[in-house]
């Protein structure tokens, strides 16, 4: 890995670790156990390995933004999380600062460019 | 050999999960520990594609999860630390003092020992010498280290104890005088800690010393008296460092230090009354002695000399207790302004209010 290679990774990592949250809360609106969550983000390619993933599920519940359930009716006990009241409201909100926030940094990076133009 | 496959499976997976979760609160490991379970043969069943999961599909699943105290620091929502980085530093810096004046104190008590003493040859001193030397260093390390790890567990943060900052709330500089200068609690560490020393391992050196073929000492107390009320000094003296650590960690004469102060006063005067008035702590033949080692005919004025000091001793310590809590009350009040308690205790109530 070049330099630069390994600049632009590490700055990546700190750019999705900020969006981990988000990505977990908008999945949840409906029962879903820890595995088929890694999957499920994985094939939306939004990269979560189970050994981030089940901590943090279990912090969000402590902090009341996730409520779990075990079921056993299947051939393995699985515990299923979804969002609490809280979560929900929490994640509307999120979202909203979010799409605020993309539309800002776009905003942003073209003026960027069309600074960088006018300098030319 | 299916079978065989299957029990090492189930042996492999036993263990990693074991490996997270020993140290784990009981409340939460079970729930951990099914859950693992399931995920790790999720992830088994993803990799052997339904067939029977091999040893070497077990291996790079686990090896997937990493390292199993990763995982487990993962899960830990506890800071983890005995005492943290922000109070590391004043940890360090009140250790390195107690620890110095500890060491200091026994170096003291042992040339007077060594010096009062003519039925030991200098190196049999040595080892015992060495050996209180580590032992009262361990037990200088230990106190501070509970003391602080307290301090960790009960979220006290010595060096920010306004909550909600606030540029309105900004301290002015201080004024030298309104600092507590760093040489009184040091000074008080020392003497306090070789007071332990001396009244824990050789009261009988407290008295007063004449030449007589060699060093001879009359011991100013009572050591019998003085053993049973040990644990009675070593509270107040433990008190005092209290005090003293928390002149080293905020220097200020602040509204909360005054009160600290009142407290610890008042417990120690308490202690003093007790101490000198419920028991005969006093070498009642101190005036005797003095008069046969110094060939003195019987004088009763030195008997009633030591008698007037005696007497009126827990007085003359009592007083001294008073007049130093009311020194600090006064300069804590006077200098106020770089603590403001009302304003501290509104913060305390906003953030209270928050939570």
């Amino acid at each position: 890995m070049t330099k630069k290679e390994e600049i632009l990774s590490g700055l990546l990592l700190e750019l999705r670790r900020g969006t981990i949250v988000l990505s977990v809360l908008c999945q949840l609106s409906a029962p879903t156990y820890g595995y088929s969550l890694v999957q499920e983000l994985n094939e939306n390619e939004v990269m979560i390995e189970a050994n981030t993933l089940y901590p943090l599920l279990r912090r969000l519940e402590k902090q009341g933004l996730l409520k779990s359930e075990w079921e056993t009716s299947g051939t393995k006990p699985r515990k299923y999380y979804m969002l609490t009241e809280l979560g929900a409201e929490v994640y509307q909100q999120l979202k909203v600062q979010w799409n605020k926030m993309v539309e800002n940094m776009n905003h942003l990076m073209r003026e960027d460019k069309e600074n960088e133009k006018s300098k030319l | 050999m299916k079978n065989q496959n299957y029990d090492y499976v189930e042996d492999m997976i036993n263990r990693y999960i074991y490996a997270v979760t020993k140290h784990m609160n009981p409340m939460t490991k079970k729930d951990i520990e099914n859950e693992l379970h399931t995920l790790i043969y999720d992830m088994l069943e993803a990799k052997a594609h339904g067939s029977t999961p091999s040893k070497e599909d077990v291996n790079a699943v686990l090896n997937e999860l990493g390292n199993p105290s990763l995982l487990a620091e993962k899960y830990r929502d506890t800071s983890g630390y005995l005492i943290s980085p922000e109070l590391f530093p004043a940890y360090l810096f009140v250790l390195k003092i107690v620890i110095g004046a500890t060491l200091f104190g026994m170096c003291i008590a042992t040339v007077l020992e060594l010096v009062t003493s003519y039925q030991h040859l200098w190196y049999s001193y040595i080892g015992t010498f060495i050996s209180n030397m580590i032992s009262s260093a361990g037990m200088a390390f230990a106190f501070v280290t509970i003391l602080f790890a307290l301090f960790e567990r009960k979220g006290m943060n010595l060096k920010d104890l306004v909550p909600d900052w606030n540029a309105a709330e900004l301290p002015p500089v201080p004024i030298k005088e309104a600092n507590i200068p760093i040489g009184e609690p040091i000074a008080g560490i020392i003497f306090t800690i070789l007071g332990i020393v001396l009244f824990t391992f050789s009261p009988q050196l407290l008295g007063a010393y004449y030449y007589n073929h060699g060093l001879v000492n009359i011991p100013v107390f009572n050591l019998d008296t003085l053993r049973v009320v040990l644990p009675l000094f070593l509270i107040g003296m433990g008190l005092g460092l209290l005090k003293n650590i928390w002149e080293l960690v905020d220097r200020r004469y602040s509204i909360p230090y005054a009160i600290f102060v009142f407290i610890i006063n008042t417990i120690s005067t308490i202690l003093t009354v007790i101490i000198f008035t419920r028991f005969d702590i006093w070498n009642t033949d101190f005036a005797a002695q003095i008069n046969s080692a110094f060939h003195l005919s019987f004088d009763s004025s030195a008997l009633s000399t030591w008698n007037l000091i005696t007497d009126n001793f827990v007085i003359f310590l009592v007083v001294i207790y008073i007049l130093e809590t009311l020194a600090i009350i006064v300069k804590a009040i006077k200098y106020n302004n770089q603590f403001d308690f009302m304003n501290y205790v509104k913060s305390m109530e906003r953030r209270s209010n928050k939570q």
